[in-house]
């Protein structure tokens, strides 16, 4: 009888210890996405679909490619997802210019404009390409894929 | 007289954007070359003075969608 309940108890105990580092890994899993975009609307979308499906990250917003190195230098983000179409510095200049920070940090490039070769020219710089109207499968998509790389970075 | 906010400047922008992305993707799958797109810049005019802008803009080659 006495071995059962030590058993019954380190079987409870067992329980315990799953549950508090089960608690303890969803407390790590919120995130830090930076927005990096040009205009006022586009972010607004952005924010509202990041909340819906990861109401307990936070966002930090970039109007412009310094105020977005900024952030990246002083590590303040997880991730990046950015939508900008400034005359003389695209989307895919910037991007390549973050890698150099940033070298191995999830990255998206939201645009209409998706067209083959600016798609593999995405991939190419190491950033997933998201199609705009952007929708909250493929940001969610684009998500689930940076929380897999960013956990395995940390393990 | 200034018709819009920015915000719904930055929303009829964003349509054209979108607007004449999905036609540069489809002309570049009719001719198999990239299209190259410049920044959108959107303003709202009368016909008249777009015709007018057109007219001074020195494009030769000019095309028209009209729905």
């Amino acid at each position: 009888v006495y071995e059962t309940l030590v058993r019954q108890r380190s079987v409870q105990g067992t329980f315990y210890l799953g549950f508090a580092f089960r608690a303890q890994a969803v407390e790590l899993m919120s995130y830090k996405v930076l927005v990096v975009d040009d205009s006022k609307l586009a972010p607004m979308a952005v924010a509202k679909l990041l909340r819906a499906l990861h109401p307990d990250w936070t966002h930090i917003e970039a109007a412009s490619a310094d105020e977005a190195l900024a952030v990246l230098k002083e590590k303040e983000a997880d991730l990046v997802v950015m939508d900008f179409n400034m005359p003389g510095r695209d989307g895919l200049d910037l991007a390549s210019e973050f890698r150099e920070t940033v070298p191995t940090m999830p990255m998206a490039l939201i645009s209409a404009n998706h067209q083959q070769e600016i798609v593999d020219r995405t991939h190419a710089v190491g950033a997933t390409f998201l199609p705009k109207p952007l929708t909250e499968q493929a940001l969610g998509e684009f998500l689930a894929g940076a929380v897999q790389q960013l956990k395995a970075a940390g393990a | 007289m200034e018709p819009l906010d920015e915000l719904e400047q930055d929303a009829v922008t964003e349509l054209v954007n979108l607007g004449v992305s999905q036609a540069a993707y489809n002309l570049r799958e009719m001719i198999g070359q990239q299209v190259i797109l410049s920044v959108p810049s959107v303003a709202l005019m009368d016909r008249l003075d777009a015709i007018d802008l057109l007219g001074k803009s020195g494009l030769s080659k000019l095309v028209a969608v009209s729905g």
